[in-house]
C-alpha cells in the first residue's frame, strides 16, 4: 500500500516536472525564435552570428556535427572496445 | 543538456587556464577517489566501456527540435556509473568531441566541470529518491531533469565569471541572455528524461545488479 502511494506520489512529482519545464521551454523558444544551438548563444551574448555559410539557423533534420567521417570511425571504436571489455568480463 | 556553444575565442586565455586547472583537479579527485574506493568492479567498467560508446554517438547528433539540441546522456553516466567513473567517461567525450571538431579544446574544461557537475547531481538524486518512490523511472527521470537545471546553472556561473570577448552586453543582459538559454534547455531536459528513464528502468528490470541502489 505504502509502495504504491509512494509510485503515485514519485509519478506525480515526474509528471508536475516535465510539464513545467515543457511549457517553460516552449515559452523561451518561441520568445527567441527559431534558431540552431550556437547560434542561440551568439544571439544571447549579442555576438555577431559565427557562421557565414547559412546551415546554423536551425536544423529541420538529423544532423551530425563535426566530421562525419571521423564520428563513424570513433563509433565503431569505441563500440568495439565496449565489446572487447563485455567479452573479457562476462558481466 | 548544458554544453557551452562558444568558440575557443570566446572567452579569455585566463578563464580558459582557470576552467582547465580546476576540471584537471577535479578529475585527480575522481581517479583518486576511484582507486581508494576500489570501485572499478568489471560491472561498473563493462557498463562505463558502452556509456562512453553511447554518450559519444547521442552527443554528436543535432537533434530537430527547438531549432536544433543535442542530449549527452551525462545523468544516464552518473546514474549508471557514480560521479567518479563517470567523471572520467565526460573526459573521453569530450576529448573525442573536439577530435571531430564539435566544440574547440579550450572549452573542454568548463564543458568538463560542468558535465561533471550533471553527472554528480544525477547520481545523487537518483540515490536520494529511492526514499521517496520505488519507481525506478521515476527516479532516473527526475535526477535527469535535476541534474541538467545544475548543469545550466554552472554553465550560466561558467560564462558570468569568465565574461566574453567582444561582448558589450552589461551583467544584467548577459544573464537575461543565458537564462533564455537555459529555459530552452529545459525542454531538452524532457527529452533526456524520458530517455533515461526508459533505459534505466529497462537495465533494472533485466539486471538489477547493474544499477546501484534501484531497490
Amino acid at each position: 500500500m505504502g509502495q504504491v502511494s509512494g509510485k503515485r506520489t514519485g509519478t506525480l512529482l515526474l509528471a508536475v516536472i516535465l510539464v513545467v519545464c515543457a511549457v517553460v521551454a516552449v515559452a523561451a523558444y518561441l520568445g527567441q525564435g527559431h534558431m540552431g544551438v550556437e547560434e542561440r548563444f551568439s544571439s544571447a551574448l549579442g555576438l555577431p552570428g559565427e557562421d557565414e555559410e547559412g546551415h546554423e539557423q536551425g536544423t529541420p533534420v538529423f544532423v551530425v556535427e563535426g566530421d562525419v567521417l571521423m564520428y563513424g570511425i570513433i563509433v565503431l571504436v569505441l563500440c568495439g572496445a565496449a565489446g572487447l571489455v563485455y567479452a573479457r568480463y562476462r558481466v | 543538456m548544458a554544453h557551452i556553444h562558444l568558440q575557443d575565442g570566446a572567452l579569455p586565455l585566463s578563464a580558459l587556464l582557470l576552467w582547465w586547472a580546476t576540471a584537471v583537479i577535479l578529475l585527480l579527485v575522481c581517479i583518486w577517489l576511484v582507486r581508494r574506493r576500489r570501485t572499478t568492479d568489471p560491472a561498473v567498467i563493462t557498463i562505463a566501456a558502452f556509456c562512453t560508446a553511447a554518450a559519444f554517438a547521442v552527443f554528436q547528433v543535432s537533434l530537430p527540435v527547438f531549432g536544433g539540441v543535442h542530449i549527452n546522456l551525462t545523468p544516464l553516466i552518473g546514474i549508471l556509473t557514480g560521479p567518479f567513473i563517470g567523471g572520467i567517461v565526460v573526459l573521453i567525450v569530450n576529448l573525442l568531441s573536439a577530435a571531430i571538431g564539435h566544440g574547440g579544446y579550450g572549452m573542454i574544461g568548463a564543458n568538463l566541470i560542468l558535465n561533471i557537475v550533471e553527472v554528480t547531481v544525477s547520481y545523487l538524486v537518483f540515490r536520494v529518491l529511492a526514499r521517496l518512490t520505488s519507481s525506478v523511472f521515476t527516479r532516473a527521470a527526475v535526477a535527469t531533469v535535476v541534474g541538467l537545471v545544475a548543469g545550466n546553472l554552472v554553465m550560466i556561473g561558467i560564462i558570468v565569471v569568465s565574461g566574453v570577448q567582444g561582448v558589450t552586453l552589461g551583467l544584467a543582459g548577459m544573464i537575461q541572455g543565458l537564462s533564455l538559454i537555459a529555459a530552452v534547455n529545459l525542454g531538452v531536459a524532457v527529452i533526456e528524461a524520458l530517455v533515461t528513464g526508459f533505459i534505466v528502468d529497462r537495465i533494472a528490470r533485466a539486471r538489477p545488479d547493474l544499477v546501484r541502489g534501484a531497490s
